[in-house]
């Protein structure tokens, strides 16, 4: 009986995983379209998480003596779980119709408040349920091991993360994946009380959560629509949200919440394809990388025999067709790539390149404006061949941070390409060529027989000429130049966006660091050990996806196998943990502690020398090795402490906690202000420096 | 199990504390649904000493304990010593108040007229166009908030004394200077010095500007201007609070005033989709100026792009532009026009007896100009503007 109930609860604690992880992605997602979609962002919905999971963690800790730790309470809970699970998402886009004015972007302390307090009843109860579920086992049966809770803790995860980034995300949608996974953690939490015979709380708590099911199903598509909008098209592929929504008979592109271009506008494409274009003798082949609004209508001006539109996402190439924002012909070849990965692997030679992506504001974006990149680009381009890119500008002054931005970029340009023209409206266009583009861009189109609407009436030669040689005086000599290792225009794209809002991250910094502190002060040397491993854990994960991005493109299928390899190896390291290792003591904590290390300066000093020759496989089988050794650390701890229920809820806190600060850290500090190698070194000094706590 | 003591109590009820001390750093500022984006003054953030070429302020006055209350605009601010104003540029130096904003230019450029707009004003003219930092107003989708919303001394400025203005002006063949890209009120005495020396070199002077002016400025700033264009934002206070900080009256006394002191001036109107492109507002907006300044002022319809906070947002409609220019002219306005929407029939100007067409604009460039001075070619009818 004792085992039967303990199976049920670890059953328990799988589901949790499983729905908890799903939620988490999705929730993640949909702050990515409501808000900005740079790191400040990204890092601080998963901080918020990680903190209010620690939080909900402590909390279980605080109640141990308050709240019965009884089947019946965890069923409850578990139904709760998955009632907010399940709101979620209504919960967020409703609140954050009420508190932001409509089509705002919330600045950074805007988005941390609205995100921490619309996550902070599901993360509470997330982190306070897997501690709970320990106690309970504890109570039913208390030879089960802690380790096996963390382990079944594991499993969730990993199976969770899996099933949403290579199945769900494919067929349904957030609310559905939602639903489909909190599934599981129902089913179990029935399984608990089906043999109590508690038939009447089952009874509602089942109709709670089908109607709630109905309703959030029904309504799903009816919460995306804007003011005055109907949505025209709307899918979820594994890159974010595709929308086409149509205002009074306008359309307009979105991707992620963000309204890119709309059917009308023909300027943006006029200025994108020209201005680089218009410097080529002969157009023989073009490649595009990702493309706007009714850009192939002015490239068949040249009449190039083809037009190579590389676009990761096959849906957006095949919605910007459906919708006539591009126009289908014979000599257009659509490839659904990634560009790294795409000029990694093509022999081709092109007489333009034009790159239309977003400006550089992400690190993900980061990879496709840096000398590496550019590079890779000349050595596709053919004799007399121009790359052409735009960024983010300005219409009569530009702000500090960006000017930074711009002088790394173009000093970055020029340190590849001889010529590099320089045209600062409000998009920057950049036109790199190893011959002397000219600025009288009517003139060059005049000599072709080309004819344009928008720059054949705006584009005043005299004024363009005094434009930019103002602005090329701004430009900074000294600027750095910016590598995929050392993304220095991320930091100015960061000091530009708090700008934009006139804040500053300091205070943030300040009140984390001193929670932060006084957190760490009242650990104990096993709770420290394992702060600084989640610290490590979580900045290494990064780096390793940040790394493999950088090598070998982004891949959405292998980047979600990072994640899941290194969620699989935290249980494989636990499990062999609670197999192998006997007696342990502090000792061994500092075995692994010393492995942590060392893996560290292994996988710089392998990346560095090896680059793009590296199997695939090592980064797989590094995330595994690393998550393994954690893992292993963190069950050999709780083993240490003979399982008890108190001191590993201090652990789980601890473990979260540290995750928590090393994402902060990490993204949005350390990467910035000093590269990707320079970062993992500052976190190895880090991790040794911690181990200072074993002596203290 | 153990129970947990008063001290762990403690100590992790003070870090849960701050933990929610974080996220409330959010509720500084413009957090949430407020109803209103109006700036406040910022308290002891003038510098120590005065910053480069201060002047002192031509309007305001002094109050007790060494106050002063600024009166260039309707924001009135009330500043104690080392306070600034809303719009940044003036500052309370021991009970004098300062304009800081004087002699340095943060943007200098040449404009072709058209990109004010300003279509009734010696068209295909180049203009000379100046600003400084600072704005008295918050609108969420300022173009131009790197110098709206920043402080003169934080940015990278040019020496440039009002001599020197009319000097370039006249260097770059320009007919005009132009005051313009941030908010002029706010370096109004920079302004006013200039206007000052280039109406006396020859050359006009355009006030491009949100209206929010209090009228004795505006009065003593109607004998030196030769033309403006004023941002007619919406005709609905709770936008102009919601969107841009300020309110709707003081902007239509502007109008008032320009057009009582025969200024020529157009009139900009930004149609925000979901905002300001409610069609019985419009015309209400066009009624009154019907009924208030009549049918000669030109009106601009502007297209809305994604800017700065308000991004977010799609473009606004080309269908709704052209049926509120068809809405404003069929109830009697003369000269209505659409901006930023290239070749549209809204960007030429059309006689408003004969209804020929009397100037084609492509762009920036005027391809056809049938106005014998300012006369219509086809029927001699007279036509409003500076030509």
């Amino acid at each position: 009986m004792k085992n039967r109930d303990a199976n049920s609860i670890l059953r328990v604690v799988i589901a949790t995983g499983v729905a908890s992880v799903s939620t988490q992605l999705v929730v993640i997602r949909e702050f990515l379209t409501l808000f900005s979609g740079n790191e400040f962002v990204i890092a601080i919905t998963l901080f918020n998480w990680l903190i209010l999971g620690g939080g909900g963690t402590l909390l279980a800790r605080l109640t141990e003596n308050r709240i019965v730790p009884s089947l019946l309470r965890l069923a409850q809970f578990s139904f709760l779980l998955c009632i907010l699970g399940i709101s979620e998402i209504f919960i967020i886009r409703l609140l954050h119709s009420r508190f932001f004015i409509h089509g705002l972007e919330p600045g950074f302390y805007q988005t941390f408040a609205f995100t921490f307090i619309v996550s902070a009843p599901y993360c509470l109860l997330v982190g306070f349920h897997l501690p709970f579920s320990l106690y309970v086992i504890k109570n039913v049966n208390y030879k089960v091991s802690s380790v096996r809770v963390y382990m079944a803790d594991n499993i969730g995860d990993a199976t969770g993360g899996a099933l949403f980034s290579f199945f769900l995300v494919f067929i349904v949608t957030p609310v559905k994946a939602v639903i489909l996974t909190s599934l599981p953690l129902y089913a179990a939490a029935t399984l608990l009380l089906l043999p109590k015979k508690r038939r009447l709380i089952l009874f509602w708590y089942t109709a709670c959560v089908a109607s709630l099911m109905i309703i959030c199903i029904v309504f799903e598509q009816k919460s995306l629509e804007r003011k005055n909008s109907r949505l025209k098209f709307y899918s979820e592929t594994p890159y974010g949200r595709v929308e086409v929504q149509e205002y009074k008979g306008d359309f307009t592109f979105f991707r992620d919440g963000i309204p890119l271009f709309d059917k009308k506008n023909r300027s943006r494409a006029e200025e994108t394809v020209h201005y680089g274009l218009s410097q080529v003798e002969k157009i023989k082949s073009i490649l595009c990388i990702s493309a706007s609004s009714n850009m192939f209508t002015e490239i068949q001006k040249y009449k190039p025999e083809r037009i190579d539109y590389l676009e990761i996402d096959r849906t957006v190439s095949d919605a910007m067709f459906e919708f006539s924002f591009l126009k289908r012909n014979k000599n257009i070849n659509v490839i659904n790539d990634d560009a790294v990965k795409f000029l990694n692997t093509t022999d081709e030679k092109y007489s333009a390149v034009i790159m239309d992506l977003p400006s550089p504001d992400t690190f993900g974006l980061n990879r496709f404006y840096t000398r590496e990149f550019f590079e890779k680009v000349k050595a596709h381009l053919a004799k007399g061949g121009v790359f052409v890119y735009s960024v983010k500008g300005f219409e009569n002054y530009p702000e500090a941070n960006q000017l930074k931005q711009l002088s790394s970029l173009y000093a970055t340009a020029s340190s590849c390409f001889d010529h590099v023209l320089v045209l600062p409206f409000s998009q920057v266009f950049f036109i790199l060529s190893d011959s002397k583009p000219v600025i009288d861009v009517p003139g060059r189109l005049f000599s072709k027989e080309i004819e344009t609407l928008y720059i054949d009436q705006f584009y005043l030669v005299d004024l363009v000429e005094f434009r930019t040689e103002r602005f090329m005086a701004w430009l900074d000599s000294e600027a750095q130049i910016n590598s995929d290792f050392s993304p220095v225009i991320i930091r100015d794209a960061f000091g530009h966006w708090f700008s934009t809002f006139n804040s500053s991250p300091i205070l943030f910094g300040v009140i984390a660091s001193v929670l932060f502190l006084i957190y760490l002060f009242f650990l104990s040397k096993a709770e420290t050990v394992l702060f600084f491993t989640g610290f490590s854990a979580m900045a290494m994960q990064m780096a390793v996806i940040f790394v493999f991005q950088i090598l070998f493109g982004y891949i959405y299928l292998k980047t979600g196998m990072l994640i899941t390899v290194f969620l699989a190896g935290l249980f494989i390291g636990a499990f062999l943990a609670e197999k192998i290792t006997k007696i342990l003591s502090m000792k061994d904590l500092l075995i692994h502690d010393t492995l942590i290390i060392l893996l560290m300066p292994l996988f710089v000093g392998t990346v560095s020398i090896f680059g793009a020759e590296l199997p695939q496989l090592f980064f797989l089988m590094f995330s595994m090795v690393f998550a393994m050794v954690c893992g292993m650390q963190f069950a050999s701890g709780m083993k240490m402490e003979k399982g008890r229920a108190g001191i590993a809820t201090g652990f789980f806190a601890a473990d979260l906690m540290g995750a928590a600060a090393g994402l902060l850290a990490f993204s949005l500090v350390l990467l910035p202000l000093l590269g990707i190698f320079k970062s993992i070194g500052m976190l190895c000094i880090l991790k040794t420096l911690s181990l200072i706590r074993y002596k203290l | 199990m153990k129970p947990c003591s008063r001290r762990k109590f403690l100590i992790h009820s003070g870090i849960a504390f701050g933990a929610c001390l974080l996220p409330s750093a959010g509720l500084y500022g413009d957090l949430f649904n407020s109803g209103s984006v109006k700036g406040t003054i910022f308290k002891n953030d003038a510098p120590a000493a005065l910053w480069k070429w201060a002047v002192e302020a031509m309007y305001y006055h002094k109050t007790e304990n060494n106050g002063v209350v600024c009166r260039t605009c309707p924001n009135a601010c009330s500043l104690s010593p080392g306070d600034r104003s809303i719009c940044r540029t003036k500052i309370n130096i021991r009970g004098v108040l300062y304009s800081i904003a004087y002699g340095n230019p943060c943007s200098v450029n040449i404009d072709p007229i058209e990109k004010k707009p300003l279509f009734h004003y010696k068209p295909g003219s180049k203009i000379f166009s100046i600003a400084t930092a600072g704005c008295n107003f918050r609108c969420l989708n300022c173009q131009n908030w790197e110098i709206s919303q920043a402080r003169p001394e934080d940015l990278r400025n040019y020496d440039l004394f009002p001599e020197k203005v009319a000097e370039n002006a006249q260097k770059y063949s320009s007919q005009a200077i132009a005051y313009t890209y941030s908010e002029p009120s706010t370096y109004y005495e920079y302004m006013t010095d200039t206007a000052t020396l280039a109406k006396r070199a020859g050359l006009g002077n355009l006030w491009i500007s949100n209206g929010y002016i209090n009228r004795a400025p505006l009065e003593k700033l109607c004998t030196l201007i030769d033309g403006a264009n004023v941002n007619l934002k919406s005709f609905s206070d709770a936008i102009y609070q919601k969107l841009n900080g300020g309110s709707l009256n003081p902007v239509l006394e502007t109008f008032k005033t320009l057009h009582e002191k025969k200024v020529h001036f157009e009139m900009t109107n930004l149609v925000v989709p979901g905002y300001t492109d409610d069609e019985p507002m419009m015309r209400k907006m066009c009624k009154w100026i019907l009924s208030t300044l009549g049918p000669d002022y030109p009106l601009h319809f502007s297209r809305f792009f994604p800017k700065y906070r308000l991004k977010r947002l799609v473009p606004t409609p080309v269908g709704v532009l052209t049926r509120f220019r068809n809405i404003a002219l069929d109830m009697g306005l003369r000269y209505v026009y659409v901006g930023n929407v290239p070749n549209h029939e809204g960007n030429h100007t059309y006689c408003h007896s004969c209804s020929r067409l009397l100037i084609r604009r492509n762009g920036y460039r005027i391809s056809k100009n049938n106005l014998d001075i300012s006369q219509c070619r086809f029927c001699k009818t007279k036509i409003p503007g500076v030509w």
